[in-house]
């Protein structure tokens, strides 16, 4: 088998890296092993836990479930780039506060479908927002609190924004 | 003996982004047993188990143009075989025009699968418990693949072959589904049974159905997935209800009939004698449903 | 019995002297979320060492089989490969096997880390491969191979125990883990008296609550200094130190073992040390950093799973409802190795009566090996399955004497007035208005009303069945319980340590004995500290995680039994106690009053008659660790302390009797479900939770943790389950197969607390977090109680669609 490798250039929160990756690099293992942003974790080995989910253009997407040559000319926004300038996302605050996480091993990927989430729906019902993180797995906190917070920073956000 | 996955990445393989589809098609006919890449929501997840290890994989993502939802001019909607299922998902047009599809596609999967799988992938995955495979069936739509040669049209009936084979010829792509227009008073339903609701389904049904100028049925078709290895059309189901008013009784009879003859697969999620009973349970319902949706009584 | 005596009491009583409720109780923010919502966490796989490589194991696909060879020729050869090994090579290096908690003749098994000469169940690793990169590691796997001569498996516990069943371990001669017969109380007496005798079969499934994180190990031997550093998720570290210190032939000194965050435990993770031991082995090897990451399919296949249990019960009852006596039969299916099991076989008898006045019980109890994955803790071990037993009996016995069952557990629980209360086999239960819990829980889930609307639906075809279960949490595990199998484990008491600085800079410094998995140590551990010390909640840093350089810790510390609450939390509130008393010595001195006129108030200091006169914890500090002439005369310089909880437990008697436990925390669930009578398929209409875990030190992370408990129940009783088939393959081993739950499954648990402090310990907090297993049956209840009608009961602990149908279809007179 030949030894190809791309050379690839990815904006990763706000930020262009470059690096020559093998094809069959998954994303996941790009952005934690080559690039250091070891937020998004791999809960899996079939797609089903969303532990490494992150916003890929504007949609989130699995990041073990796309290769890191696909990602070439890309915008990526990880767990690590949702503050902003110091300041935690509402989404952030309100999982905080809260208390919708335990161990925080979903909590990146979690992070990011609530995310997608609310750009798309800013006022979302108790069934769409267990619907938007139905690609997320918690073993922690039975949903409860997630489902809370994702609520409390939608109200947040709205507020915010009139 | 099972297969025991001891890593979760895959075997090395060459990898092509073309950007047109010319040159996506010279490249199938020139490296053997290439495979399309199309979202990877199948075919990666197969790969980094090392189920499956095609030695090179041709990228369909930077192929501009197999991403669309058109209505065209004779009333027919055009899919692009690129078109992820968000897209369509999304789509007032499939919504208001076939809430089958677009039931399928909202029960398919998650938001991030919904985000990066195909439409085209979807269906030539052909896996037998796919939420696409009956909807296109029952909607008699068309496929639409590409070759060297040209195009050619296959209908949604005739491309699934077998579990996980369709007809496309290994040297084709696919780049659109068209979805002919059914009647002014013509709707459908899709039922899937789940344990989870990001399963694939356990048994699922797809109804598309037109009436007369009453609350008769006119046209009807009904095809069930999950429950054999290719879409399990239940002919006998639909005799019994063509020219009928709507009778939930006459409905329930149907579903009990179409089952009869199948004989569905066992697995660890349910039994074949499970499948079978549940079957009749959501191929009554779907139709319920499509029947009153066609009738306006329920949305 | 009952009430315990006044002198145990005494005994075990403990006092907090500085509770303020300034930051106990408090709902502050977790210390450890700040990290993750930025996707900060420091798991073991976030660790990237200099020149760092991976490890892949090769595993069996058979779950019986002799190896007859193993070819690694061309492994070895594939690029980026720096090391393969195999059993018999470990073998060697290891010397001795892994030393066997059990007695002869279960001794005798062979426990490698990699398989030796057979392979006892799927997924056991046979041969093991280091490269370069994770990449090249998994590649190098397909040029391995091996040659297996397949037996016949084993796959069911109660045939391990007939004479002609295929052998687990030929050095055994049987497939005896361990075997022990209790008897507490007058057991045959209540027999005879009894009004009824009702009985029943009941199965605990294999299932296991498998954390979000894998097993991850890094190994790292400097061989400069001759120290070996392990980064991994192992919840009780101390635990497999001996193992690993055997393993490589190095002394505790020379072994550092750090955990981090921890992506979840539930008990999963308190096995995984044979990896460890691969992972170091091959990094003294090669002298380079190794690590290992399990991946999801591994795990499920072969990290461990909760033992399955069967039981085969009878309880002795009156007609008006009093359950006397208990005697059962059961038999622990704990899979191919002993590797934390037979453990199992004693822990439940920290809750022998269960929460009821059940006099006397026996138990004929078999620990069995089979051709499965090893089984090891799962949240509730040990005491879940025994309370399914007991709670699913009173539902049987209340069917029975045709009594509603929650008037039976009325009836029969400990009612507040006898606690402290001595169980038979002199576990002490040590506070909580049981019935009023009950009560409350019943109220908030308008019980009375669903069970007259019940019959309402029944007429319409509806099948909805309500289900109440109430459970403990014992917490604070006393160890010599294992002396129940293996009287001469030496290995006993319930103990943790913690260490309180305060550092020249005035702030404070903890480290603990625990290794938590998302349990929130750091927070509920500075609250303890700010509000003994008067201190700023943020002025307090508690180190992530264990580290055997740093932490103080004994053979008991880690992360399980629920055992934060009742054993950490105290070693941290006397910690900081002392050093509180030191520093007030410092204040008096150096403010010139006496030490009872010295007021501490949030990170300040001062003298009643003289609040002017301020100093501060930066300036008592310095004074301590630097200008030591202004010390009290004597003193010895530094502000350490160093406290080590020891509750005062003994070793079980020659009746098996002991105190096992410090604390019994309590809840009550009810579930309301509705069936769907075509498809079977469940849903969820209401589902309450009273908890009680004594006081509480942070709101936030007790409701986590209850919602946490019940929804792993919950997803345990309807969705997870391992599937084996006849030949031992486990046939769903994927988050695809292997169903846990989404939101879109979970039900919105509603959560109300009562609060009871515990006397024995000097927060008053109890352990609460593995739940007790209650929601299981609670769940089960339920559906029993949906479909009861039809003469329909539910023997295992868990119900999937295919088999409630057929189920339903029979009861009815339908053919299936
Ligand atoms: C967690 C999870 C849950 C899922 N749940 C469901 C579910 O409930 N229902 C369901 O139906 N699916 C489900 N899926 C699968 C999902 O629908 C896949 O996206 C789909 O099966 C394949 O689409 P894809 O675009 O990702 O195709 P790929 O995975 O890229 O390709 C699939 C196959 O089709 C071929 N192919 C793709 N496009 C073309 C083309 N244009 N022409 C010719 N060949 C082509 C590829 O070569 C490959 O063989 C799930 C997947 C996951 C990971
Ligand atoms: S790692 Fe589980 S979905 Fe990506
Ligand atoms: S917080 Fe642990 S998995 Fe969600």
């Amino acid at each position: 088998m030949s030894q190809q490798t791309f050379h690839i250039r990815v904006n990763v929160n706000g930020r262009w890296y470059e690096a020559d990756v093998e094809p069959r690099m998954l994303l996941i293992d790009f952005l934690r092993d080559v690039l250091g942003f070891t937020g998004p974790h791999i809960g899996c080995d079939t797609g089903h836990c969303g532990a490494c989910t992150v916003i890929l253009d504007g949609r989130n997407v699995k990041s073990c479930m796309v290769l890191a040559v696909q990602v070439d000319g890309a915008r990526i926004l990880t767990v690590e780039g949702l503050e902003q300038d110091g300041q935690l996302h509402p989404l952030q605050e309100a999982f905080w506060e809260n208390h919708a996480l335990q161990c925080g091993y979903c909590t990146p990927g979690m992070l990011m479908s609530a995310y997608f989430l609310l750009k798309r729906n800013p006022d979302p019902t108790e069934d769409d927002i267990r619907k938007a993180i139905e690609g997320n797995l918690c073993r922690c906190t039975g949903y409860v609190n997630i489902v809370k917070a994702i609520k409390s920073a939608a109200r947040k956000m709205s507020t915010r924004k009139q | 003996m099972l297969q025991v996955l001891d890593g979760l990445r895959p075997r090395p393989f060459e990898y092509y982004a073309p950007t047109t589809i010319e040159e996506a098609l010279k490249l199938l006919e020139e490296k053997e047993d290439a495979k399309l890449l199309a979202g990877g929501q199948s075919l990666l997840a197969l790969m980094k188990l090392r189920i499956i290890s095609p030695p090179t994989l041709i990228d369909l993502n930077r192929i501009d143009g197999l991403r669309y939802i058109k209505e065209e001019s004779d009333g027919w909607l055009a899919i692009g075989a690129m078109t992820i299922y968000d897209d369509v998902e999304q789509s007032q047009v499939v919504r208001r025009r076939y809430p089958l599809l677009w039931e399928a596609v909202y029960r398919l999967g998650d938001q991030q699968i919904r985000n990066r799988g195909t439409i085209g992938g979807g269906l030539v995955e052909a896996d037998p418990s796919g939420n696409l495979p009956p909807v296109a069936v029952a909607l008699r739509a068309q496929l639409v693949a590409m070759n060297k040669d040209g195009r050619r049209i296959i209908p949604a009936e005739e491309f699934f072959v077998d579990s996980f084979t369709t007809a496309l010829e290994p040297n084709e792509i696919l780049t659109e589904v068209r979805i002919p227009p059914w009647p002014e008073r013509a709707s459908g339903a899709y039922v899937k049974l789940s344990r989870r609701e990001i399963d694939y389904p356990i048994v699922e049904v797809a109804v598309q159905l037109a009436l007369g100028d009453g609350d008769d049925i006119k046209e009807i078709m009904v095809v069930l997935g999950a429950v054999a290895s290719t879409p399990y059309r239940a002919t006998a189901a639909e005799g019994m209800l063509m020219g009928k008013s709507f009778d939930e009784q006459l409905v329930a009879k149907a579903a009990e009939e179409c089952v009869k003859d199948l004989e569905p697969p066992s697995d660890v999620q349910a039994s074949s004698w499970y499948r079978k009973e549940v079957s009749k349970v959501i191929v009554k319902r779907a139709i319920v449903k499509a029947w009153k949706r066609a009738m306006e009584v329920e949305v | 019995m009952p009430k315990a005596l006044p002198e145990i009491v005494d005994a075990y009583k403990q006092e907090g002297k500085y509770l303020t409720g300034k930051w106990i109780g408090k709902p502050v923010k977790t210390k450890e979320s700040y990290r993750h919502i930025r996707g900060k966490g420091a798991f073991a796989d976030d660790v990237q060492l200099h020149r760092m490589v991976y490890m892949a194991l090769l595993r069996s696909p058979y779950s019986h089989a002799k190896i007859l060879n193993i070819d690694t020729s061309k492994a070895k050869e594939h690029p980026g490969v720096l090391l393969v090994l195999t059993g018999d090579d470990i073998k060697k290096i290891m010397r001795r096997p892994f030393p066997q908690p059990t007695t002869p003749p279960a001794r005798n098994a062979v426990d490698y880390p990699l398989a030796v000469g057979k392979a006892r169940f799927q997924g056991e690793p046979v041969a093991m491969v280091i490269a370069e990169d994770r990449y090249s590691a998994e590649d190098a796997l397909d040029d391995i191979e091996v040659e297996y001569d397949p037996l016949p498996a084993l796959v069911d516990g109660e045939r391990a125990l007939e004479p002609d069943a295929p052998l687990v371990h030929d050095e055994v001669g049987n497939n005896v883990m361990a075997h022990v017969h209790y008897k507490w109380g007058d057991v045959d007496h209540y027999f005879e008296v009894a009004d009824r005798i009702v009985e029943a079969k009941f199965h605990y499934h294999r299932f296991s609550s498998t954390p979000l994180e894998p097993n991850v190990a890094v190994a790292d031997y400097d061989e400069r200094l001759d120290i070996m550093t392990i980064y991994c998720n192992n919840q009780a570290p101390m635990e497999f130190l001996p193992q690993l210190a055997a393993g490589l032939g190095m002394p505790f000194p020379k072994l550092r073992v750090v955990t981090r965050d921890m992506g979840g435990g539930f008990g999963n993770k308190l096995a995984n040390w044979p990896y460890i031991v691969l992972a170091a082995m091959a990094s003294k090897i090669l002298g380079r950093p190794v690590k290992w990451v399990e991946t999801r399919t591994e795990h499920l296949q072969s990290a461990t799973h909760g033992a399955e249990r069967i039981c085969y019960v009878k309880a002795a009852v009156t007609t008006d409802g009093e359950v006397l006596a208990v005697k059962m039969r059961c038999i622990d299916d704990d899979g191919a190795y002993a590797r934390h099991e037979p453990a199992g076989i004693t822990v439940w008898a920290q809750v022998v009566p269960g929460l009821y006045k059940i006099k006397a019980l026996e138990n004929d109890y078999y620990a069995v090996f089979t051709n499965k994955c090893p089984a090891a803790p799962n949240r509730g071990f040990s005491r879940a399955p025994h309370l399914f037993m007991i709670e699913r009996m009173m539902d049987r016995i209340a069917r029975e004497l045709d009594i509603d069952p929650v008037e039976l557990r009325l009836k029969n629980l400990v009612p507040p007035e006898e606690m402290p209360y001595e169980t038979p086999n002199g576990c002490i239960y040590d506070s909580g208005d049981w019935p009023e819990g009950l009560k409350k829980a019943l109220e908030a889930a308008n019980y009375w009303e669903w069970r007259e609307r019940q019959e309402e639906y029944r007429k319409q075809g509806k099948l909805i069945g309500i289900g109440v279960a109430v459970g403990t949490d014992s917490a604070g595990p006393n160890m010599g319980q294992v002396r129940m199998y293996n009287p001469r484990l030496p290995y006993s008491g319930g103990t943790e340590g913690a260490l309180v600085q305060i550092t020249p800079d005035g702030k404070a410094r903890v480290t603990l004995g625990s290794s938590p998995q998302g349990v929130s140590h750091e927070t509920t551990a500075a609250q303890v500290v700010a509000e003994v010390l008067e201190m700023d909640y943020d002025d307090v840093y508690v180190q992530t995680g264990f580290d055997s350089f740093t932490s103080i810790y004994t053979m008991h510390s880690g992360t399980y039994g629920s055992r934060f609450a009742p054993l950490g939390i105290p070693a941290v509130y006397i910690a900081a106690a002392r050093l509180r008393e030191k520093i007030i010595k410092i204040v008096a001195h150096s403010l010139g009053c006496k030490e009872e006129d010295v007021v501490l108030d949030d990170g300040q200091a001062y003298c009643k008659q003289n609040p002017e006169k301020k100093t501060n914890y930066r300036r008592i500090a310095r004074i301590a660790y630097g200008n030591i002439p202004e010390l009290p005369p004597g003193m010895e310089p530094g502000l350490y302390s160093i406290a080590i909880f020891r509750p005062p437990f003994t070793h079980p008697n020659d009746h098996n009797m002991a105190n096992l436990a410090l604390t019994y925390s309590f809840n009550a669930h009810v579930v309301v479900l509705e069936i769907d009578p075509e498809t079977a398929l469940p849903n969820i209409l209401e589902y309450v939770v009273v908890d009680d875990s004594g006081r509480i030190i942070n709101p936030l992370v007790v409701e986590g943790q209850v919602h946490g408990a019940a929804f792993l129940g919950f997803s345990a009783a309807l969705y997870e389950e391992y599937k084996y088939d006849e030949d031992g393959n486990l046939v769903n081993s994927s988050f695809m197969d292997y169903l846990v739950p989404y939101a879109t499954e979970t039900p919105a648990f509603k959560v109300i607390h009562m609060e009871t402090p515990s006397p024995f310990t000097p927060v008053g907090a109890k352990g609460m977090g593995e739940g007790g297993g209650t929601s299981i049956q609670a769940v089960i209840n339920a559906v029993e109680d949906a479909v009861a009608h039809l003469g329909i009961t539910l023997e295992k602990s868990h119900i999937d669609p295919d088999t409630l149908l057929r189920m339903i279809r029979e009861a009815r007179g339908e053919e299936v």
